[in-house]
């Protein structure tokens, strides 16, 4: 009897670890080393400042005699502050632990907002195809003329610095990208056939797009998300190192490379050095692990 | 028996997408705004009576699938009515048409791009149940799944596979369920087979004729396969370019056709060892292009009896038995 049949249903974690992808995950070195990195990043993002040893931000704890002392293994330095101090005395580690909260909230929280708002554009623009779609894509075609450094210094130009700002410039230049790729996307699923049965159950056009459009458009996006973090990182990087990003109360890895250029050539090499080789570390990975999603994801991409 | 649906005049056009600038053209010095329209059915009617299996023919291009598409308002209509059970649904809104979703079913041609790739073959099947409230509960409309998968005889462990994990026969009997999920009356089936190799073709055949007689519902079929069609239909209807040229019972098709064009796709049909249906007559031209109809009788231009008339008038369709219509000069109608 059919009433009988046993659903097979088995734990999720099982599901996960049974799952063609985590065997491809475990005989991809790079996917793994590139998990490794973000999971470590996260981990030292969020609980590092307990760990630290001292709150660069807590003038109380700073010690200007403690200005310039080189990396632990250096001569003249203080085992205390293993990869340096500033010129303030503030400890370099910690100052990066502390910035790469700042670097990672941007990369992730901008890639969430342009995600969820290029797809949503995305989808209205490739279901509808009328003249809403077609106005939406030429907001993309004159936003994608523009250089997106571009748009970012106009922006933190005109509204000043702040980690806001700077998620807004970074969402104005990233969202079209996502836009694009559901546009196209949902053109070739919504002339398949099952988008005509789901009509012919009697589905309204919104639930169409979200129970069956939605679905096949999202692995790409996820694929363009990962890898747009790392890109957005970088970004937020650069318009710090320029003196217009993130403020100087609120600094990122951008913004303590900037801190460091003005000694880089005195010797003072490890003010700015070893943030930026964070920053290269956390994309690096960050890359590694979209490259991963983007092969087993969206095979077409490769 | 009953008139199930009557299909009256239908017409459909689409307008060619083309940019403003590509539709202007030069017409007697003056730039005028034309823009191009595909003609992809023209004209045609024809009833389904309660129980039967209607089937339209004709080559690929000829507007089948459209005037199928059409039919069961997948597309609105330019201009006909489609009459089912005493109604009109051409003009009716998405929200009118519900009540009609439950009724009429489709079965499409290609089982892979038919299954939604990210859904579970029980959800596939669940969601015209849920959503028309078929079933009192979840576990009403699951159990309701798995009855119909072994209707269809595919094993109710499979509900919680995903569509790439079947064969093309497999999905087929999928899409099969899900058109039966809703126990409609009337269920047009596009192609259902031709994407299916040979020796799958038939068992899923069998499967919907015993299909019909256990639900006792009508079929409209769309095919190109002439043996396919024989096998499964009562009457059928030959489309050319959009119109329908002949019209009548099995017998009268495959017997006494009267239509050259019928008679050229009749005898395209390879047979082994038996006497072919009609005497060979090679098929002549193409079909023309449905964006520049030809003038008169649409069939002239390949036609081998094509008399000057022909590329004047356009033939009607005229009953020359009774069942039997044919849309053609030669053959002399006869009155009711």
């Amino acid at each position: 009897m059919a009433s009988e049949v046993k659903k097979p249903s088995k734990p999720l974690l099982r599901r996960i670890v049974e799952s063609e992808m985590f065997h491809n995950y475990c005989h991809n070195l790079p996917a793994i080393v590139g998990s490794i990195i973000i999971f470590a990043a996260v981990l030292i993002a969020v609980f590092g400042r307990w760990l630290a040893p001292q709150n660069p931000y807590d003038l109380t704890q700073l010690n200007l005699m403690d200005a310039y002392l080189p990396p632990a293994w250096e001569e003249g330095s203080n085992p205390l502050y293993l990869l340096g101090t500033d010129i303030q005395g503030r400890c370099v580690l910690s100052s990066m632990v502390y910035g790469s909260a700042s670097s990672l909230t941007i990369g992730f929280v901008g890639m969430i907002i342009s995600l969820v708002l290029g797809t949503t554009l995305g989808l209205i623009s490739g279901y509808s195809n009328g003249r809403l779609g077609s106005f939406i894509m030429r907001v993309v075609d004159v936003q994608l003329s523009f250089p997106s450094m571009f748009i970012a210094l106009v922006i933190v130009a005109l509204l000043g610095r702040g980690i806001d700002k700077v998620l807004l410039a970074l969402v104005m230049s990233g969202w079209v990208t996502y836009a694009r790729t559901v546009r196209a996307e949902t053109l070739r699923v919504k002339n398949m056939d099952f988008v005509a049965s789901a009509r012919l159950v009697g589905l309204k056009r919104l639930q169409i797009v979200i129970r069956h459009v939605l679905p096949n458009v999202i692995t790409s996006v996820v694929v363009l998300g990962t890898l747009q973090t790392g890109n957005f990182i970088l970004t937020e990087a650069t318009l710090s190192f320029l003196g217009v990003g993130v403020p100087v109360t609120q600094p990122s890895l951008g913004l303590l490379v900037k801190n460091g250029f003005d000694v880089l050539f005195s010797g003072l090499w490890w003010v700015s050095v070893f943030p930026g080789l964070y920053i290269m570390l956390l994309v690096f990975g960050i890359n590694l692990f979209g490259d991963f999603l983007r092969d087993e994801l969206n095979p077409r991409l490769k | 028996m009953s008139d199930l649906l009557q299909v009256k005049n239908l017409v459909q056009e689409f307008k060619n997408k083309q940019s403003f600038i590509d539709s202007l053209k030069v017409r007697d010095g003056k730039i005028v705004r034309e823009q191009k329209v595909v003609h992809a059915v023209n004209d045609i009617s024809f009833t389904i009576a309660e129980g039967e299996a209607f089937s339209l023919v004709g080559e690929s291009g000829c507007g089948k699938s459209t005037a199928a598409r059409t039919i069961i308002r997948l597309l609105t209509p330019t201009s006909g009515e489609i009459i089912y059970r005493g109604k009109d649904i051409a003009p009716l809104k998405d929200t009118e048409l519900l009540p009609y979703r439950k009724k009429i079913q489709m079965i499409f041609q290609d089982p892979y791009s038919s299954l939604d790739p990210r859904q579970k073959v029980k959800d596939i099947l669940m969601e015209p149940i849920l959503f028309h409230k078929l079933a009192p509960n979840r576990k009403a409309a699951e159990t309701r799944c798995y009855e119909l998968m072994e209707r269809v005889g595919l094993r109710p462990e499979q509900a919680d596979r995903y569509p790439h994990q079947f064969s093309g026969g497999q999905r087929q009997r999928i899409g099969i369920a899900r058109a039966l999920a809703v126990e409609p009356e009337f269920i047009i089936a596009d192609e259902p087979v031709s994407a299916l190799d040979v020796s799958i073709q038939a068992q899923i055949l069998n499967l919907m004729m015993d299909l019909k007689d256990e639900f006792h519902f009508s079929y409209l079929f769309i095919s190109h396969d002439l043996s396919v069609v024989k096998h499964i239909s009562d009457r059928l209807g030959v489309m050319y370019l959009g119109a329908l040229v002949e019209c009548g019972s099995k017998q009268d098709l495959f017997e006494r056709m009267s239509h050259p064009y019928t008679k050229m796709l009749l005898s395209a049909v390879p047979t082994v060892g038996e006497k072919p249906l009609v005497e060979s007559m090679e098929m002549v031209g193409e079909i023309p292009s449905p964006i520049d109809l030809p003038s008169g009788c649409f069939f002239h231009g390949r036609c081998p009896y094509a008399m000057p008339i022909c590329s004047q008038q356009r033939p009607e369709l005229k009953q020359i038995e009774p069942g039997h219509y044919v849309a053609c000069h030669l053959c002399p109608g006869k009155e009711k």
